[in-house]
């Protein structure tokens, strides 16, 4: 992990969690009540997972995990369904989309925050449909694989630029770089050296 | 989007597009008839003629449109609806899923052993 180990134990670690967490849920909420709905199931447009990559950028795999975790829980506790099959694969495809997203961040800056989120998407929706077809019990839910997957890389790809438009040009370098230490400076430098190459 | 980037996404996309012939594969060869999969088990309906068959999921009940045309679901009682927005499958393999009901339900999907057969 290039996160500083502390990070998410400080205050300003506890605050960027929080805040993040906050905005994962608002994100989320406003894509289920505004963005209409993918006829697809398990594929979603993702915007919640732009907090997850600023989580990631700014404290690391550990305050992911807590921003992700934290937003499912929040999220199926507002909208009652907390414990049900929908929670569950929820939960499956955040746990498994952090784990991803890290997998693929450990790699180095040869990386951008799109490769992470599309890595990230991809993990998601895999695990979302892994986990359904054992939840129905029936394997026909994976004939939807090749559609949801090669959407997720779409969608993932499109919130991993976004993400990174934030990261590299927005206020939020000198929060997230002050909140990451080296790791995230180095993600906002990876940032404009894309720019000069794209 | 750095090369190394392109390159994960390439390749994604590779194991996605891979993973369709496996998916034509285990979609063909079917009888004719719609299974219809959930909690409370499974069952094939046949589809000579139009008819609508209910079905009792995990997060309320829900209407199943069947026919020589395929199925759609025709309302739920889940959450989101999604599997009411998937519209018409025909298709055989294709595929309706209602996660939060854990209910599935495939199109030709007539030929492996039946748990009950509903007319």
């Amino acid at each position: 992990m290039r996160s500083t180990p502390r990070s998410g134990d400080t205050a300003r670690g506890v605050v960027v969690v929080g805040a993040l967490t906050a905005l994962a849920c608002a994100l989320a909420l406003a894509e289920t009540t505004f963005v209409p709905q993918l006829p697809v199931p398990g594929v979603r447009l993702g915007l919640a997972n732009m907090a997850v990559l600023l989580a990631f950028v700014g404290g690391g795999t550990r305050a992911a995990l807590r921003v992700s975790v934290g937003r499912v829980l929040i999220v199926g506790l507002v909208t009652g369904g907390l414990g049900g099959p929908a929670f569950v694969l929820a939960a499956a495809g955040a746990v498994a989309a952090v784990v991803a997203m890290s997998l693929v961040r450990s790699g180095g800056p040869a990386f951008s925050l799109v490769g992470w989120s599309a890595a990230g998407s991809f993990a998601h929706v895999g695990a979302q449909l892994v986990v359904a077809s054992l939840l129905t019990g029936s394997p026909s839910v994976l004939l939807l694989a090749p559609l949801s997957l090669s959407i997720s890389l779409v969608c993932g790809s499109a919130i991993g630029a976004t993400a990174h438009l934030l990261c590299s040009r927005g206020p939020l370098t000198a929060w997230t770089s002050a909140g990451a230490g080296a790791g995230g400076a180095g993600g906002a430098e990876d940032g404009r050296s894309v720019e000069r190459t794209a | 989007m750095t090369r190394s980037d392109r390159l994960l996404v390439a390749a994604l996309a590779a194991i996605a597009l891979l993973s369709w012939p496996v998916t034509l594969l285990a979609g063909t060869g079917r009888a004719s008839g719609v299974r219809i999969s959930g909690p409370g088990g499974s069952s094939v309906v046949q589809t000579d003629q139009t008819m609508t068959v209910e079905v009792e999921g995990s997060s309320g009940g829900m209407r199943v449109l069947t026919g020589p045309g395929g199925a759609r679901v025709l309302d739920s009682g889940c959450p989101d609806h999604l599997c009411v927005a998937q519209g018409q499958v025909s298709a055989p393999g294709a595929v309706l899923v209602c996660a939060p009901n854990g209910v599935t339900v495939t199109v030709g999907g007539g030929d492996d052993a039946l748990d009950a057969t509903v007319r």
